[in-house]
């Protein structure tokens, strides 16, 4: 399949302001945590997706 | 979240109150933002999602092992884009090594593309194997090295991964770890009618009998 893109939403209840970070730097790893939903069997972390191109899109709730 | 997701399917995966995503929130812009992250684990994009374009979007993927290799080679190499294109990476890159060697620079420059590739998916598969090994997964260890074996038989990588499984196979970890899986699977089974208390007195079954394992560690944090 040509798309290997990942995408992850991440949830909060609260605004947030998010950070900028330099290009090509390595992207900080964070755990998946235990409410997720729809990620892949046995992925645990960010850097479980390694080898694949993902989107990190952070969005909140109101 | 669960239920909601029922009755509006969604391809991508959603995560809430994600241990250590402090690192991407701080004092800069606020939602809707997002970051694409490459392969190799670098930041490639910062910034609104609705920024992002096809054209990125098609040169983040254009080197990504996952993806096939859509670019024209040179006929020496067709075979080896053919084996890479149907999965079959350890035919690939034995190919590809071999015509690395040449002495013709087309040749040489369409092998090594190739062989890289598949050199960068081993890097990433052995990461994935180091880091299974660690949370003790062995039963995700077994199933990732019995596709490998596979995937990359006709190079050392999966030699190397066809003796690993056999190996693991045999060992005590690995049976124990298949029995406490068994044993969750059914647990979850039960799904709905096993709640509060019933469900965390066979939850304690399992860490008791199988201490030691992931599956433990995936009961304990499904106690209610």
């Amino acid at each position: 399949m040509r798309l290997a893109a990942v995408l992850i939403a991440l949830a909060f209840a609260l605004p947030l302001a998010a950070k900028d970070f330099t290009m090509g730097q390595e992207a900080p790893d964070f755990e998946l945590g235990t409410n997720k939903w729809n990620t892949p069997e046995g992925f645990k972390t960010l850097a479980d997706y390694r080898g694949k191109v993902v989107l990190v899109e952070l969005w909140a709730t109101y | 979240m669960a239920e909601w997701l029922q009755k509006n399917p969604l391809n991508y995966g959603v995560v809430s109150k994600a241990p250590g995503i402090s690192a991407y929130i701080g004092n800069g812009q606020g939602v809707p933002r997002g970051w694409v992250i490459s392969a190799e684990g670098k930041i490639v994009f910062s910034g609104k999602p609705a920024d992002i374009t096809d054209a990125m979007v098609e040169e983040w993927l254009k080197d990504c092992p996952a993806a096939q290799i859509e670019r024209e080679v040179c006929a020496k190499l067709r075979p080896a884009v053919k084996s890479y294109n149907t999965g079959k990476y350890g035919k690939a890159l034995k190919d590809a090594e071999e015509l690395e060697q040449s002495e013709d620079e087309t040749v040489k420059a369409d092998a090594s593309f190739i062989a890289e590739r598949v050199r960068k998916a081993i890097g990433w598969r052995k990461d994935a194997a180091k880091r299974l090994a660690e949370d003790k997964e062995w039963v995700k260890l077994h199933t990732l090295l019995s596709e490998d074996a596979v995937a990359y038989a006709g190079c050392e990588y999966g030699d190397e991964c066809k003796e690993k499984a056999k190996t693991l196979k045999g060992e005590d970890k690995y049976k124990e770890a298949v029995a406490a899986e068994k044993m969750l699977g059914k647990i979850t089974e039960q799904g709905e009618r096993l709640k509060g208390e019933a469900l965390n007195r066979e939850l304690d079954k399992l860490i008791d009998k199988y201490p030691d394992t992931a599956a433990a560690d995936r009961a304990k944090a499904m106690k209610q």
